[in-house]
């Protein structure tokens, strides 16, 4: 929903996002902001963190791994299509 | 073909089948994520590799499909004893050597790969010998 629409009737809008639902603002066509229920940012936000704070790397195992080139991400991603 | 089907089989994936399982889930490696029967291994050594590019290449829902895959996985910890990481160097270059030398080690029926130029080679083959390394395609067709 564009910006300038949305403006005049945002109590009606925050009214409306509930759980997972939320409203897109677009500014120019493209997407710019969002009106979502606080809980559902709340939940959000401790997924990512948990997410974030589990790891399998070993710190100590670091240095013998390298980074992969972007075109062998893309030659393995070929070698993978079974058809 | 590479062998007979058998109906407990257990792989070790490397570093490429465990990052595009992650990356795609269209193809051969995320299929084998699905399989019965099959015993799935990898090492604290491949995670922490793929871990470390996931979180540098892919995007934030992809480190959360690696962390769904890695359930699903037996992981050795231990590393290769030096006398056997020497080894497995003759035969490959040094960063895949830890990797080569875990399998060998496993008790992991095949080394399932998407490094076709380091891990599909002669020397390699000898080394690993009874165990085989085979890509998704190779594996699928003998499965």
């Amino acid at each position: 929903m564009p910006v300038t629409k949305a403006r005049p009737i945002l109590g009606d809008l925050v009214g409306k996002v509930s759980g997972n639902d939320y409203i897109i603002l677009t500014k120019g066509g493209m997407p710019e902001a969002a009106v979502v229920d606080l809980e559902y940012l709340t939940k959000l936000e401790k997924e990512i963190e948990k997410i974030y704070s589990k790891t399998y790397i070993d710190p100590k195992l670091l240095p013998y791994t390298r980074e992969f080139s972007d075109k062998e991400i893309k030659k393995w991603l070929e070698e993978d299509k079974l058809q | 073909m590479v062998g007979r089907r058998q109906t407990s089989v257990s792989l070790f994936l490397d570093s490429s089948i465990l990052f595009t399982a992650v990356n795609s889930p269209t193809g051969g490696s995320s299929k084998l994520f699905a399989l019965k029967d099959i015993r799935l291994l990898t090492s604290t050594y491949v995670l922490t590799e793929t871990e470390m590019n996931v979180r540098k290449k892919l995007e934030e829902y992809h480190l959360e499909r690696f962390f769904r895959l890695v359930e699903k996985l037996e992981i050795i910890s231990s590393l290769p004893e030096r006398k056997e990481l020497t080894k497995a160097k003759k035969v490959i270059v040094e960063k895949d050597a830890i990797i080569l030398s875990q399998v060998k080690l496993s008790r992991s029926k095949f080394l399932i790969t998407l490094d076709k130029k380091h891990f599909l080679t002669e020397s390699v083959e000898k080394y690993l010998k009874p165990k085989k390394a085979l890509t998704t395609k190779m594996f699928f067709d003998w499965w």
